[in-house]
């Protein structure tokens, strides 16, 4: 082995110090270290090679010394990360999570649609700016928040939860949070789907970003991830059919909690790349409407495969609301036929992608994409309520995302739609997105 | 009905996982306990490297991507068996660098032949959700720098910690583009 450079401080064994020329740094460090104007060298006799070698000797002990203060400043998150003697290693204390502090990061998108139908207006909307703000009190007590600037114009709470960090098997979580369903509501940051727009399926049925205030436990065991919360239900008063469950979500604003909800979520995580699980959840909705409860349960899976530049990924939901009726007629309220509903809410969807840069040398990536999803948020109606068609629906979606890192993202695509009463237009989108 | 069955398979699903449970901390290791683990009943030297101006400009070369510092702090493993001059066991290099807003410390485990032996995280200070898992850095071993040591080629991505995987990533070549540099500076020329 080449020895080079060394400066070994005195625990460890004395390896011969190196004769080589130092560096500009090094240079740096001994004027730091006070080299010029200490007593020593104003002192010593030039001729005396005792005293050379003496002073050297000090020269060595003090770069060393600053050495290490510049490793500690950059390592500050280890406790003894670097000075402690590693020779005769013994159990060390268990260090801390990590530094407290404040964290700030954040994501924006920002979308256009142009809909290949003169009836519908083209829209452009800065869909999302969201800075996300994080704060860590101590190596168990962590605060996670995004708030968020919606169409560039409304102000949400997207998440404020509060982390009890007891162990990987079982952490604590309490405020507003965030359902754990599907890929889509908990990963919505711009970069971690390709496609310009959320899935229909994850906007209606999983209602992304579906948050709600609660408290809950999460952890991981050997192989398995899990996720458990008690959260307020949906108001159901709210449900209807061109929404699908969305507008029932009530975000953690004034949330009407005479009705719960649970919500528990299983996912295997013993392969890197692959994923697979599902979750479930049930409660009530009609939160203050005498004698009807609307129960809501949905079940929902997916499974996601990396392989390379592959990225492949599935994932079916299924919903049941009870009462729909008394739910949508609830305060005299007297909604149109077909604007109920369905009792029963199914779809799922295909999705694979492949970074065609990722057979090159290229740092940036390119993701052809397609996806393909097909749902029906009436699939079972009510007595006296009837399915327009125009909610049972088929979505193909082909296009083309450009990373030049992995912090932004550039998309463009093109939307087939197919309903059964033939009402969506066909529509071209181009998305921009960062995070940071 | 269907609800029901499908619930039944969570729940079915759920119990090898707790079957499973095995109380353990979830603290970091120390760098000497990640030191131990890496090369048990080893001795260490540590060495703090300066890199010259062009040894940085090589070994940037090398890793595809700037080097933030030109000093790097390098342990090296010793065995000795009784009776035995000690032979050498390999290396471990100290690395930090910053993921989104926060920084992760890695204690980055090189064999003798150049490959990685082990990844082993010592601080992370962003958000435990992107924190990949330790099965993640598993796939790190016995990789070498070449071109095909990066994510989407032999090393998998992270679903929801795509940031950090890169990160790491570019740790790695870097370290290991800045060991073979000081350590084979005749071959790094060629």
């Amino acid at each position: 082995m080449e020895n080079r450079n060394s400066n070994e401080i005195a625990a460890h064994p004395v390896k011969t110090p190196s004769s080589s020329t130092p560096s500009r740094i090094l240079t740096v460090l001994l004027l730091l270290a006070g080299f010029a104007g200490s007593a020593n060298a104003n002192t010593t006799d030039p001729s005396d090679l005792s005293a050379d070698d003496e002073r050297y000797q000090k020269l060595e002990a003090k770069v060393d010394i600053l050495t290490e203060e510049v490793l500690l400043l950059r390592s500050g998150d280890l406790s003894s990360p670097i000075g402690a003697s590693v020779s005769g290693l013994g159990a060390a204390a268990s260090r801390v999570f990590g530094a407290q502090g404040l964290s700030l990061g954040g994501y924006g998108e920002g979308i256009y649609n142009n809909f290949r139908s003169g009836g519908v207006t083209d829209q452009a909307d800065f869909l999302r700016a969201i800075l996300y703000v994080g704060y860590k009190f101590n190596s168990t007590w962590v605060l996670n928040t995004e708030i968020e600037i919606e169409h560039a114009d409304e102000i949400f709470l997207e998440f404020a939860a509060l982390d009890y960090l007891y162990r990987e098997e079982l952490n604590f979580r309490a405020g507003l949070v965030l359902i754990p369903m599907g890929f889509l509501n908990e990963q919505h940051e711009p970069t971690s789907f390709y496609p310009v727009r959320r899935t229909d399926i994850e906007s209606f049925i999983l209602p992304s970003t579906w948050r709600e205030n609660g408290v809950g436990i999460y952890g991981e065991c050997d192989q398995f991830a899990y996720r458990a919360y008690v959260v307020n239900g949906f108001d159901g008063q709210n449900f209807r059919a061109q929404d699908g469950l969305r507008k029932g979500r009530q975000k953690g604003s004034k949330a009407k909690a005479n009705d719960l909800a649970g919500v528990a979520r299983l996912d295997y995580i013993g392969l890197p790349g692959f994923l697979i699980g599902g979750s479930y959840y049930v409660g009530h909705s009609a939160q203050d409407v005498d004698g009807i409860n609307g129960k809501v349960s949905i079940m929902e899976a997916h499974a996601e495969v990396n392989y390379r530049g592959f990225r492949g990924r599935a994932l079916w939901a299924d919903a049941e609301v009870e009462d729909v009726a008394a739910l949508a007629t609830a305060n005299g309220a007297m909604p149109a036929v077909g604007d109920v509903i369905g009792q029963n809410l199914q779809g799922g969807y295909l999705e694979g992608s492949f970074d065609v840069f990722s057979l090159t040398e290229r740092e940036d990536h390119l993701t052809p994409f397609i996806r393909w999803e097909s749902y029906d948020l009436q699939r079972n109606t009510p007595m006296g309520f009837m399915a327009t068609g125009a909610f049972d629906v088929r979505v193909t979606t082909v296009g083309l995302a450009w990373q030049p890192n992995k912090n932004l993202i550039l998309k463009a695509d093109f939307q087939n739609y197919d309903s059964l009463d033939h009402s969506h237009p066909n529509q071209f989108n181009l998305g921009m997105g960062y995070i940071f | 009905m269907r609800h029901f069955l499908f619930l039944c398979l969570l729940v079915g699903l759920a119990l090898p996982a707790l079957a499973s449970v095995r109380v353990k901390e979830s603290k970091f290791l120390s760098v000497e306990e990640a030191l131990e683990l890496a090369y048990p009943e080893c001795q260490f030297e540590r060495e703090s490297i300066f890199l010259t101006e062009k040894e940085q400009k090589s070994a940037e070369k090398l890793a595809g991507h700037k080097l933030q510092s030109r000093l790097l702090l390098r342990y090296t493993a010793m065995r000795q068996k009784e009776g035995e001059e000690p032979k050498l066991a390999g290396w471990a290099y100290l690395d930090t660098h910053k993921i989104r807003a926060k920084r992760e410390s890695l204690l980055i485990v090189v064999n003798p032949d150049d490959s990685i032996r082990r990844i082993e995280v010592l601080a992370f200070l962003e958000p435990r959700e992107y924190l990949p898992r330790a099965i993640w850095y598993a796939q790190f071993k016995g990789k070498k720098l070449n071109k095909d040591l990066r994510i989407n080629r032999d090393i998998r991505g992270v679903s929801g910690a795509t940031l950090t995987g890169e990160a790491t990533v570019i740790a790695v070549r870097k370290i290991l583009a800045a060991h073979q540099i000081t350590m084979h500076p005749k071959e790094s020329k060629k």
